[in-house]
């Protein structure tokens, strides 16, 4: 009988969860093939983020995780206009920032390429990260007048956790 | 490369002027030419299509303008309205014949083609279509012709969500070689919103605002929060300011952020957002 209803909650958890993944994801889905590569790219109408500063995102983060290789030629700039269902400016202004900042370079008639990645930028680019969730912390435990010790307490309290 | 220029085109009426209404519009990209009911949209795009002469100003569609050689002119032009303009008495048979005999670039082949994509029945009179059936007619006419600007005139109004992106996806597909551009009007954007290039935003014949999407969604923030919070200093900047019993929303030029202090909520906005609150401003009194 206990188990049962262990079961049961289990179940209703499960679901609960899966209801949660959806709703969190309430965003068009695209995933376009160019070769052996599957690029994907979720476009979220809630996110804060600005659409061509997602695109740029999660294209970053693949090609530093390796998901992207290098050499790969992704999608023209059009191409993932119309995929992703995004304005051409949109698409155009996340590749030439990915470009600015030497993930990729579009030559001419080739299209976009990417380019190797050296495990310092993968290094700078995740402490980049840690210092703007640390930041965060940070500013609302001061607008709230957390004192400094507080503070640092919480923050070795979670390090032990 | 610039695919249509307009040049401060302006058409007076008795109750009503279109003012100086000046952009262009490069190869390959999406216009969204949005405004309220009666701003001048239709006016505006019936002045590039040729269907009413303006007073003053120009419209160049690919480097000509109508005066230049009207047949060109005409034939570079795919539209669709918000209303058939088919005889309601014809049948898909009578259209694609008066087609073939009007346009040097009507494709049959193609014209068929979606035809069959969309189930659009070949005997059935006009007048018996859905109204999602007319639009599609209209955008099959449209599509199976060599065109290099097609000009949409509240085209989507009245069509169901799967009909709408159905219509994105061949507008994006038009546009896709970037030799071909689509200026579309609404008064309300939605979907539409997501695969527009520029927006140019009319309001009582004159314009209000004019810039590529993102950066008009940038240089704007929504702003929400309690009435009895705004400091005066802020007060003066918001643009369309809202209030109810129980709270606020308005707009607020970005660069104005410093303004805000963290009593409010902040967020990102849409077009509509930005259109609605600059009506309300114009409304509350202001001048634009």
């Amino acid at each position: 009988m206990f188990h049962l209803y262990i079961d049961k909650l289990l179940i209703l958890y499960i679901m609960i969860y899966i209801q949660y993944i959806l709703a969190a994801l309430a965003v068009t889905t695209v995933s376009a093939k160019k070769g052996r590569q599957a690029l994907k790219i979720i476009i979220s109408n809630q996110s804060e983020l600005p659409i061509y500063a997602q695109i740029r995102e999660q294209l970053k983060e693949q090609i530093l995780n390796g998901q992207i290789p290098e050499g790969t030629t992704l999608p023209s700039i059009r191409q993932l206009a119309k995929e992703v269902g995004v304005s051409v400016i949109t698409t155009t202004r996340a590749y030439s920032e990915l470009e600015a900042e030497g993930f990729i370079a579009t030559m001419q008639g080739k299209g976009s390429v990417v380019l190797p990645t050296d495990n310092k930028l993968l290094r700078e680019q995740y402490l980049m990260r840690i210092e703007e969730g640390l930041s965060t912390a940070i500013e609302t435990a001061k607008a709230m007048g957390m004192p400094r010790e507080e503070l640092t307490d919480i923050f070795h309290n979670l390090l032990e956790t | 490369m610039e695919l249509l220029e307009v040049k401060n085109l302006s058409k007076h009426y008795k109750t009503f002027d279109l003012k100086d209404i000046s952009f262009t519009l490069p190869k390959g990209y999406i216009m969204g030419y949005v405004g309220p009911n009666g701003s001048g949209k239709t006016t505006t795009l019936n002045l590039i299509t040729g269907v009413l002469k303006c007073n003053d100003g120009k419209v160049y569609i690919d480097g000509i303008t109508c005066k230049d050689d009207v047949r060109t002119y005409r034939e570079q032009i795919g539209y669709v309205g918000d209303e058939s303009y088919f005889p309601d008495n014809f049948t898909v048979k009578n259209i694609r014949s008066v087609l073939n005999d009007f346009y040097a670039t009507f494709s049959e082949e193609k014209f068929n083609k979606f035809l069959q994509k969309w189930n659009l029945p070949e005997k059935k009179q006009v007048k018996d279509f859905s109204r999602g059936m007319k639009v599609m007619l209209m955008f099959a006419s449209v599509l199976s012709r060599d065109t290099k600007l097609l000009v949409l005139d509240e085209a989507t109004n009245g069509l169901d969500p799967v009909m709408r992106t159905e219509i994105l996806k061949l507008l994006q597909e038009y546009v896709m070689d970037g030799q071909r551009s689509v200026i579309f009007s609404t008064h309300i954007l939605s979907d539409l919103e997501q695969i527009a290039d520029y927006i140019y935003f009319i309001d009582g014949g004159r314009t209000v605002l004019h810039d590529a999407k993102d950066e008009m969604i940038e240089n704007f923030l929504l702003v929400k929060g309690e009435s009895g919070a705004i400091p005066p200093a802020l007060r003066e900047e918001l643009i369309g300011l809202e209030e109810n019993a129980y709270g606020f929303e308005a707009i607020l030029p970005s660069e104005k952020a410093a303004l805000l202090g963290n009593a409010f909520l902040v967020e990102k906005p849409n077009i509509d957002n930005i259109v609605i609150h600059f009506i309300k401003h114009r409304e509350n009194g202001n001048r634009m």
